[in-house]
């Protein structure tokens, strides 16, 4: 219906409204004799008006019961395109990154039969909060800006719901990451960039303004670089859309300068949900204000994009949205000369002036900075970079430098995911498969295993093929079960080549004759098809085996059309192997038993091969990896650093690898991750690198930092961006956030990809992840079966260690199912074979869950004996992380038994060895039971100093599961201290987060500290409801000791409203559940509420005897929490029973105690008894 | 308290927007107490079971509308209105769920208010087909739905509902009555076919 329609059929309809009801179709016709159809609408809608009754009159809230049912958890699913789908009139080729403002493929329109970039939206866009017609006028509007400095908007389409834009595909990076790699430029050409791309921008900004369009995002990562040095901005127009919310926004003629006050909502993102922290940094003081945005907001921005480009830093930094918007409007940026005195008086001079905080005294518009960087641009008079190409060479110089000098790659580290980039281009790859041994001495075959890693790293020389590393062979290996004979068939070849993601594939055989007379043979393969594209035969002696190679590489390079290997490269190919041949046989023999996961064996023939030649770096690695294998951190450490110190004479890649392995089994994980992500710069098309900085950083306990890296994953060429690896990098992320349903999604996916692919080990990986989430998630038959899957997986495979480990997953699943004997069946079981293949680690970690079995069955006696013998043998093989979880454990264990003070040390030791080996999430947790003890202790003001060390780790690792515990305990300390509602404002969000992870537990303990605020605050109907929901929710959770808390408390809830009996029967219930347990926190609270209901039913003596030894226990233990609060009690049974003087001397005495330690609660609470209101 | 708090939250939100941190702590107290007040008070005369409800939805409310991110509006009559929307939002949101839980799609899991609800006798409003009619309206005549969001789902009285919306109590009775009058002709119509 039309708006003017609309109007008469109300005008009139409120028109006869205001007559009886016999009167309206007079009016009716008097007013409109002749519109029938007018009539008609009016006639039925004062029809309905009669009808409706009580229609809509009580609010919602009354109806609430007939619609509030059971829900699924509450957030909207993005839509997630996969590869070959067609949306619209598009075909998605690929995930190109995602952002803050939606996600980025790579698609064709096939009308057009162009390549496109397409971007949808946040669900939350999606879920029609924003309408799509609004969203359509402003892509519409943006769509209308034709300039070659703006990124083009070719469509706004829908799919499924879900608005999507259709753009211009650009191949290049972000200027984020171009000013990351900043650092890499000489001086001149980094101002003269600066100033190049800086005009651009200001042209495309010109361009939009004029047509009244603003920008208000701009930042280094929503302008676009591509690779002819062309600057693009992106993102015209929904800025706007998506961070002003719908409701009661105004059009967009807002940039009027008399528009209505208060007309314009751009100050609203910066409370949006999901709006990026990069936003933040370059917002202008307008619009951390929430006032309206003109012109010069974007010039602001665009001020301090270039301040960034010129200095390197942000102008305005800060850790916290908070700080970074005191920083816009209270502070004044470092002077740009005082950060980079190379940069010119007059840049500084155009940065200060377009970034002045008030907008009256900034340029006027786009031309006017334009024109000025010009003029400065002139005056340089620098040739332009893009015109020299010199630049690029340069600055891959100054990388290989800074890698070669060992020079800090800080910059390159923190790397956000482009919005829209080039896949990097892809060398071709080659896989080494193998060589078959013609001879039947089987004593030859360390051969096989020399020649093929040798050959690799001969071929690698020069980085102009990238090589298959020598463990993805193995495992392929033995994934297929491929025998050593080659000649594979077309479907083995497919196999392989998907596996392995490698075009060719090197194969070969050799013959050793009488007098170690050597011949190889070898043929190259394309993968595809299996043509033959090269061969080559040598013959040599088998000591060697080095210049056998040279000449078989030299010859194959010069069939392939490579350039020749250098002399110096040449050389150090020669330090594959020993140069010792008795050695380079002991170390191809250890090295092929690694691979088939046999590290005991492993490390006796290297030990021997480094006794002949203990120089060769390799040997050494190995040596580290037999012995990290087999569980000996501190032993694998040392080797490591020994190959490290020895690595001079390896070629630069293997170089970088040895001393990545060095910093990772030194647990140094910053130095670990810059050592892989430069590989990864280097080999930017390897995968391989790619997945290391990635697994490094989920290592690391810094899951987001892998988050950002996944996703640059996912744009190498194909097939590595389908790599099942990277889903099972994904999955680990996800497990390390504590995101359980997308850790098994994922994990799924890679069990799926690799059975498909027949890759046995990784399928063995993926499910035993898989199983771990899923138990996670309470599935625990699903995850009972993915577990065995897994293990037998590993069997087929070989991989005892890891089969060991599965087992071990099932016994925590069979006790988690109750059956308690079949789980310490699995374990034993997973103990025998992890001894049976030295593994030491796994037999500690098997160790610990027998303790862990015994310690949930309140068995803390038992627990104790078999964490004291985990924390034994880590301690033997020197494993820090085992030692810090068992002594965690131990903790534990300590102060469930009441032993606060040694419940304390042992948390504060185990704090210390996280903090040695950088664990992260492990310090983090720690410092947070840390806190709950202080709590129990009554150190009000340290316990929550730990706790806030605590969520501000937990923060900047994203580990959210954990920020329950970090808001939970302040919120008790808060109830404590009597500051009720801010307890209760700390308890909802950790309800909220709960909910938003789907956590039973964080609900239930959620719960219960908002039923107990309720009932300090005199609510005790809603604490009960509560109370009783926290419960049952432990109840199935199994959760003895909380169970006991909680029934505890709700006795408290009942006696609060005079229901003695059901009172009495909910402290039985708790008196039940804490024998089974022996949680001496919980066993307090029940005393104290079982006191409490013998006060109440007459029973005073009694409550007087009890309360006295409750008081002594806690006395003794040191539990300053319950020690007060069995006092209150006590008094008031004083008082209540005629003692009268001594009641009001304890009372007053406890006032003035807890009053003095922060227990402002308790406190009020004796007053009130005093004052005689007590309740 | 209610009432100044009321008054208070325009003025903390000022502080915060101005860079006080302090403001924001200080504010979620109250916006959780205004909540409590918009559902709570009008049931006082209800039955008592009412109030777990409201509690339910007053924690669900107070989760949307804080979370774990500051929050959204700019002063107590915006504040109003999102807390309508988001009232709206989460009672349609269950009734949608309930619905795809029925068909058996997906894990189906309670939530902490479901289970502190007893099933009543089905007498109320069908918030799915009210959405979908609302929507509708909305096209039409924008502030028409917007006072039955208000009134409706932020369980506002007249004078509150045109506080919010800056016209007169006058104006929103009339609007209020022909929305009702056209939103019950509706749903009764062609009864929800919905998706």
């Amino acid at each position: 219906m039309d708006p003017k329609r609309w109007k008469q059929v109300d005008e009139l309809l409120q028109l006869a409204l205001q007559v009886p009801a016999d009167q309206q179709e007079h009016v009716l016709l008097s007013e409109c004799p002749n519109d029938t159809a007018l009539l008609q609408e009016v006639r039925s809608l004062l029809m309905a008006h009669r009808d409706a009754g009580s229609f809509l009159e009580p609010p919602s809230i009354h109806s609430a019961n007939t619609v509030m049912q059971p829900v699924v958890s509450a957030s909207t699913p993005t839509i997630r395109p996969i590869k070959g789908q067609k949306v619209s009139h598009y075909r998605i080729l690929g995930e190109l990154g995602s952002g803050g403002m939606g996600v980025v493929y790579e698609a064709e329109d096939l009308k057009l039969g162009r390549r496109v970039a397409m971007k949808f939206l946040p669900g939350e866009v999606a879920a029609d909060r924003v309408p799509f017609e609004r969203l359509q006028l402003e892509a519409r509007a943006a769509s209308a800006l034709d300039h070659s400095n703006i990124c083009s908007i070719y469509e706004l389409g829908e799919h499924d719901g879900q608005p999507f834009i259709v753009m211009q595909l650009l191949e290049g990076q972000t200027l984020r990451d171009w000013i990351d790699c900043i650092p890499q430029l000489d001086k001149g050409s980094r101002l003269e960039r600066t100033l190049n791309l800086a005009i651009q921008m200001a042209n495309g900004l010109e361009a939009a303004h004029q047509k009244g369009i603003i920008h208000r995002d701009i930042k280094p990562a929503n302008i676009f670089i591509t690779k002819r040095g062309e600057a693009k901005i992106l993102d015209f127009g929904l800025a706007k859309v998506l961070e002003g919310q719908a409701p009661m926004e105004m059009p967009r003629e807002t940039m009027n300068e008399t528009a209505a006050p208060g007309a314009d909502r751009a100050g609203m993102h910066l409370t949006r949900t999901g709006a990026a922290m990069g936003t933040a940094y370059y917002m202008s003081p307008e619009q951390v204000r929430g006032e309206r945005v003109d012109v010069r907001t974007d010039l602001f921005s665009l001020g301090l994009v270039i301040y960034e480009m010129a200095t390197g830093r942000r102008a305005f930094a800060g850790e916290t949205r908070a700080a970074v918007y005191d920083a816009i409007l209270n502070r004044v940026p470092a002077p740009v000369r005082q950060v980079n005195p190379a940069v010119p008086a007059e840049l500084e001079r155009i940065i200060n002036k377009a970034t002045e905080k008030d907008r009256s005294r900034r340029y006027n518009s786009s031309l006017e900075v334009a024109s000025d960087l010009q003029k400065l641009h002139r005056a340089t008079g620098i040739v332009p970079w893009w015109r020299s190409r010199k630049w690029k060479a340069a600055a891959l110089t100054l990388i290989a430098l800074a890698i070669g000098l060992g020079l800090s790659l800080q910059r390159l580290r923190r790397q956000a995911p482009s919005e829209v980039v080039s896949p990097a281009k892809a060398r071709r790859s080659i896989a080494v498969l193998g060589f078959r041994n013609l001879s039947s001495k089987s004593d030859e075959k360390w051969i096989s295993t020399a020649l093929a890693e040798m050959m690799s790293t001969e071929l690698a020389s020069g980085q102009q093929l990238r090589i298959i590393p020598s463990e993805n062979v193995a495992r392929m290996r033995l994934d297929l079960a491929l025998a050593d004979a080659g000649g594979y068939g077309t479907e083995t070849l497919s196999k392989i080549r998907k596996i392995l993601d490698t075009d060719i594939i090197v194969q070969g055989s050799y013959l050793v004759s009488p007098g170690s007379a050597l011949r190889i043979d070898m043929q190259l393969q394309e993968a595809t098809a299996g043509d033959t594209i090269a061969a080559v035969s040598e013959n040599g002696n088998e000591g060697q085996i080095a210049d056998l190679v040279s000449r078989a590489g030299a010859s194959l390079r010069n069939q392939l059309g490579i350039a020749p290997i250098s002399p110096s490269d040449l050389e150090k190919t020669r330090s594959t192997l020993p140069a010792d041949p008795q050695a380079a046989r002991l170390y191809s023999e250890g090295l092929a038993k690694l691979r088939v996961f046999d590290a005991l064996a492993a490390r006796d023939l290297v030990v021997r091969a480094i006794a002949l030649d203990p120089q060769h770096a390799l040997s050494h690695s190995l040596l580290a990896e037999a012995q990290s294998a087999l569980g000996y951190d501190a032993e694998a450490q040392i080797e490591a650093k020994k190959a490290f110190d020895l690595s001079n004479s390896l070629p630069r890649e293997s170089q970088l690898l040895v001393e990545a392995r060095y910093r990772e089994l030194s647990n140094d994980f910053p130095s670990a991750i810059e050592a892989y992500r430069s590989l990864w710069k280097f080999f930017p098309d390897d995968l391989e690198y790619g997945l290391r900085v990635a697994n490094a950083q989920t290592k690391a306990s810094l899951p987001k930092d892998a988050g950002l890296t996944i996703p640059q994953l996912r744009k190498l060429p194909e097939p590595s961006r389908d790599d099942p690896r990277i889903d099972m990098a994904e999955a680990n992320v996800a497990d390390s956030l504590g995101d359980f349903k997308r850790c098994q999604q994922f994990a799924h996916a890679t069990a799926e990809k690799a059975r498909q692919q027949g890759s046995r080990l990784l399928l063995a990986e993926a499910m035993r992840r898989e199983a771990w989430a899923l138990d996670r998630l309470g599935e625990l038959d699903k995850a009972f079966a993915a577990y065995s899957e897994a293990r037998d997986d590993a069997q087929a495979g070989g991989n005892l260690r890891f089969a060991a480990s599965a087992l071990s997953g099932m016994g925590s699943v069979l006790y988690d199912k109750g059956d308690l004997e079949g789980a310490r069946k699995s374990y034993e079981d997973a103990l025998a074979i992890a001894r049976q293949v030295g593994a030491e680690k796994v037999i500690s970690i098997v160790t610990a869950n027998l303790g862990n079995t015994f310690y949930d069955q309140g068995k803390v006696k038992q627990a104790r004996t078999y964490y004291e013998e985990a924390l034994k043998i880590n301690r033997r093989i020197d494993n820090k992380r085992g030692i810090a979880s068992d002594l965690g454990n131990l903790a534990n264990v300590l102060q469930v038994v009441g032993d606060l003070a040694g419940s304390t040390s042992a948390e504060e030791q185990a704090l210390q060895a996280f903090r040695d080996v950088g664990d992260r999430r492990g310090e983090a947790v720690t410092l947070s039971t840390l806190a709950s003890i202080l709590l129990d202790r009554g150190e009000l003001a340290l316990a929550r100093q730990k706790f806030e060390e605590s969520s501000t780790l937990i923060q900047q690792i994203g580990f959210r599961r954990g920020q329950v515990a970090t808001l939970l305990g302040p919120a008790a300390i808060l109830e404590d201290q009597g500051r009720l509602q801010e307890a209760r404002a700390n308890t909802l969000k950790a309800l909220a987060l709960g909910k938003e992870l789907n956590d039973e537990s964080s609900i239930a303990q959620s719960q219960w500290q908002l039923a107990k605020i309720a009932l300090d605050e005199g609510n005790p109907v809603e604490a009960e409801a509560l109370a009783r929901d926290a419960a049952e929710k432990f109840h199935r959770e199994k959760s003895v000791g909380n169970g006991c808390s909680s029934n505890a408390l709700l006795g408290r809830t009942l006696l609060a409203q005079g229901k003695l009996k059901e009172a009495q029967t909910a402290t039985d219930i708790a008196r039940a559940l804490c024998q089974r347990g022996q949680d001496q926190g919980a066993r307090f609270q029940l005393d104290i509420a079982a006191a409490e209901v013998e006060f109440k039913t007459g029973h005073t003596e009694e409550s007087a005897h009890n309360l006295s030894s409750i008081n002594a226990a806690s006395l003794q233990n040191g539990y300053v929490g319950y020690e007060l609060e069995s006092r209150l009690l006590m008094g008031k049974v004083e008082i209540k029973s005629g003692r009268i003087v001594s009641g009001r001397a304890r009372l007053e005495r406890l006032e003035n105690d807890a009053q003095h330690k922060d227990f402002i609660l308790i406190a009020h609470k004796a007053r009130a008894a005093l004052v005689g209101k007590s309740n | 308290m209610a009432h100044e708090s009321a008054g208070e939250i325009t003025q903390l939100l000022k502080g915060w927007h101005g860079g006080d941190r302090k403001a924001l702590d200080a504010l979620l107290p109250i916006v959780y107490e205004e909540l409590r007040r918009l559902a709570h008070f009008q049931l006082r005369h209800e039955r008592p079971d009412h109030t777990l409800q409201s509690a339910a939805l007053v924690h669900e409310a107070y989760v949307r509308l804080v979370g774990l991110n500051p929050p959204q509006w700019e002063g107590r009559s915006h504040f109003y209105a999102i807390a309508a929307q988001q009232m709206r939002q989460i009672l349609v949101d269950y009734a949608r769920r309930h619905r795809a839980g029925k068909r058996g799609g997906g894990e189906v899991t309670v939530s902490l208010d479901a289970t502190m609800l007893t099933p009543a006798p089905k007498r109320g409003v069908d918030v799915l087909a009210l959405d979908d009619a609302l929507k509708e309206l909305g096209r039409i005549d924008a502030r028409k739905a917007q006072v039955v969001e208000l009134r409706f789902f932020g369980g506002l009285n007249l004078d509150q509902t045109a506080d919010v919306l800056k016209v007169s109590a006058g104006t929103v009775a009339r609007d209020w009555s022909t929305a009702r009058a056209w939103l019950h002709r509706e749903m009764s119509r062609g009864c929800s076919d919905g998706s």
